[in-house]
């Protein structure tokens, strides 16, 4: 080779070594570059969960697309391939991809996200990737991996897991879904799972008895709402054993997996309440008659700040018992009998489907402000008449309550009646949000009015009242008579001086304009008014 | 109060309750006891200690986990940002990763936490190349690096 040749190739090398050390220079003068590799680490992790979230299925390819992380420079490059906890969220879209992620992520403990083809028809679909790991694939690896799977989570058939017997060491949280009411394997980690904290099984069929319960068990979470199963019920003795075998149990949801064969009288009678020291989440759901009831009557939770318990009104004429026999079982569920008195209560109708009353109690000494949510289903009444019911029942304590939340579905209304009657003595009641019901019944009652221009004799109703949020209210306007902005005016300055209402937000309403803001401003000076600016006119042929 | 000394030498006296959200600070009172020497941070100018000051002051008296939160409940809301912090995380680069430098450092775990979400989602939807031309980083790869590339690529790629 000429020396001149020879040594424009030595000026080449040493200019592409040049190149490679400012680049390096610059790439690490890169702020982001600054971070440590742990903190690289933990934003490349988010990356990959953002990406798992957004595309869900580690079936699909994009879900695996984190991998251009690995593609921005050297130094990414290395903390990506050294980052086991990005290699351990297993791939199935490849069989290739899934086995050197496999190989990658070394000792991590391993995160499956798997859905089952829901018939062999289905893994031959010809969108389906013909080099994705087929079910066979599956259900012979995950074994073999069985020692470091820390989470499993699936939608489908679990027939899969049939060979996943365990003993699966590391293993904490299970979520098996379906649609289809199929058979949970018997031998699924029958070899135990000693570690398990989360346990989730949603419309799968089982036997009680093979559930891979353990004393480290934090949530526990059965749905059966798909077709219930009476048979797969457990006894109340082996239900409440197990109960009382899970001393960490913090949440607990059941639907249609209560016990059917103890009764009322066994539950008061024979047996001293279960006691779950650390439970705080609960949510109910029976089709079942007491179910609830007796659950509650039979177990105690003085920690729970957050029941969720939903009825079927379909049971008719039986309904009235069970929920003045809940209300009664509640107290004795969560607070040893004693009835606590509400500090919020929100009520809400969806359509005629179902009835939810948000109730907050208050503060007990040893524990947050509890909350009870109680949804009916298919109800038969608007949810004034419930309250109506709970108050001719004592069923809860009112006198607290600082705050109301009222949002009935039309045709159902509260009438200045019920307004009154339900909360007009309240001593304590500050707030009221009113959503998509007549303001027309609501100043009435303010008024203390039961009929339009009979006022009642007691005092002044709702004395605390300081605060009023109108929310999808109907304004009308009445061709012989005050329209409603004017009514409202009235009323409010009609109130004494120091029971006047201080603020009144006003948002979506209907039929409420510019011109009825300004004249409530106007003519209530002192009056903090805000409104949203929605102008919504409804117009009538 | 606390008094801590920044890598400018600026001196901050702090209220107690507020800068114990830094386990790194709240670990060394905790050994040390009450004392009127400064704590030194080498580590965090004063420019992004005044930052991290505002977060603390933020959350003070606040638990830093949701506790009336049932875990069930939270899922995907974990790649959430609250509001306030994404307002608070709206800063240049150089200052972004100087915040998450220190809370790092300083062990608030909440904050480096949302740094990090702040970070991921930054980056979310592009492709290497539009995320060497946010950070500013150069493509250092050699030829034999590309060729390893472009196979890893057409995995991740739909056909």
């Amino acid at each position: 080779m000429p020396s001149d040749r020879e040594a424009l190739r030595q000026r080449i090398l040493q200019a592409e070594k040049d190149l490679r050390t400012m680049k390096d220079d610059y790439n690490a003068s890169a702020p982001v570059n600054r971070l440590p590799v742990e903190v690289l680490s933990d934003i490349f992790v988010e990356t990959a969960l953002i990406d798992a979230w957004f595309y869900n299925s580690p079936s699909e390819r994009e879900y695996f697309s984190w991998i251009h992380l690995a593609h921005v420079c050297h130094d990414w490059r290395e903390v990506v391939f050294n980052c086991t906890r990005l290699w351990s969220r297993i791939a199935f879209f490849d069989k290739a991809v899934t086995e050197f992620m496999l190989t990658q992520s070394k000792d991590a403990p391993l995160t499956i996200e798997y859905d089952p083809p829901r018939s062999p028809d289905d893994s031959e679909d010809e969108s389906a990737d013909s080099n994705a790991p087929d079910l066979n694939y599956i259900t012979l690896k995950l074994p073999s991996q069985a020692h470091r799977i820390a989470s499993i989570k699936s939608f489908g058939d679990p027939a899969y897991l049939s060979k996943l017997k365990g003993p699966a060491n590391v293993l904490e949280k299970v979520e098996l879904e379906s649609n289809h009411g199929e058979d949970l394997p018997k031998e699924f980690l029958q070899k135990g799972a000693p570690l398990l904290k989360h346990l989730k099984i949603h419309r799968i069929a089982f036997k009680w008895s093979v559930l891979p319960l353990n004393s480290q068990l934090t949530t526990l979470d059965l749905h059966n709402n798909l077709s219930p199963l009476p048979k797969k019920r457990p006894s109340s003795n082996t239900f409440l054993e197990t109960i009382s075998s899970l001393p960490l149990l913090q949440t607990l949801s059941l639907v249609d997996y209560l016990p059917q064969d103890w009764t009322l009288a066994m539950a008061l009678t024979k047996r001293a309440p279960t006691i779950c020291p650390e439970l705080r989440f609960l949510t109910l759901e029976d089709s079942s008659d007491y179910a609830i009831n007796n659950f509650l009557q039979a177990v105690n939770a003085p920690k729970a700040i957050k029941s969720d318990i939903a009825f079927n009104e379909s049971l008719g004429e039986k309904f009235v018992h069970i929920l003045h026999g809940f209300f009664r079982a509640f107290d004795k569920f969560s607070n040893s009998g004693k009835k606590l008195g509400v500090r919020k209560l929100s009520v809400e109708e969806w359509r005629k489907d179902v009835a939810t009353f948000y109730f907050t109690f208050v503060e007990r000494i040893d524990c947050p402000s509890s909350k009870l949510i109680l949804r009916l289903r298919k109800p038969t009444m608007s949810t004034c008449a419930y309250l109506r019911g709970f108050r001719e029942l004592s069923l809860v304590d009112l006198s607290p309550l600082q705050y109301l939340r009222i949002c009935p579905t039309f045709p159902n209304t509260y009438p200045a009646c019920d307004w009154i009657l339900l909360f007009g003595e309240l001593k304590e009641l500050a707030t009221i949000y009113v959503q998509s019901t007549s303001i027309q019944d609501f100043c009435m009652a303010l008024n203390n009015e039961v009929e339009e221009g009979e006022t009642r004799a007691q005092g002044l109703a709702f004395p605390c009242l300081s605060a009023i949020t109108l929310d999808q209210v109907q304004f009308w306007g009445h061709p012989e008579a005050p329209d409603d902005v004017e009514y409202l005016i009235t009323t409010m300055a009609g109130r004494p001086e120091g029971h006047r209402i201080r603020k009144l937000d006003i948002s979506e309403c209907h039929d409420f304009r510019k011109s009825d803001y300004q004249a409530i401003k106007t003519r209530l000076p002192d009056l903090d008014v805000t409104f949203d600016g929605h102008i919504h006119i409804n117009i009538y042929l | 109060m606390v008094l801590l000394l920044t890598s400018d030498n600026e001196m901050f006296s702090v209220a107690e309750d507020v800068i114990k959200r830094s386990a790194y600070i709240k670990n060394m009172l905790e050994d040390v006891g009450e004392s009127d020497l400064p704590i030194p941070l080498p580590n965090v100018e004063s420019n992004v200690l005044v930052k991290i000051l505002e977060y603390c002051e933020h959350y003070r008296g606040e638990p830093l986990p949701a506790s009336d939160v049932d875990p069930a409940e939270i899922g995907d809301r974990s790649l959430d940002i609250a509001d306030w912090d994404q307002k608070y995380m709206a800063v240049d680069q150089e200052m972004l990763f100087e915040i998450i430098l220190a809370a790092n450092y300083l062990d608030i775990k909440s904050l480096l936490d949302v740094g990090c979400k702040t970070v991921a989602k930054m980056m979310k939807g592009k492709s290497s190349e539009e995320i060497r031309t946010l950070f500013n980083i150069a493509n250092d790869f050699t030829p034999e690096e590309e060729a390893q590339i472009r196979k890893e690529n057409a995995w991740a790629e739909c056909r």
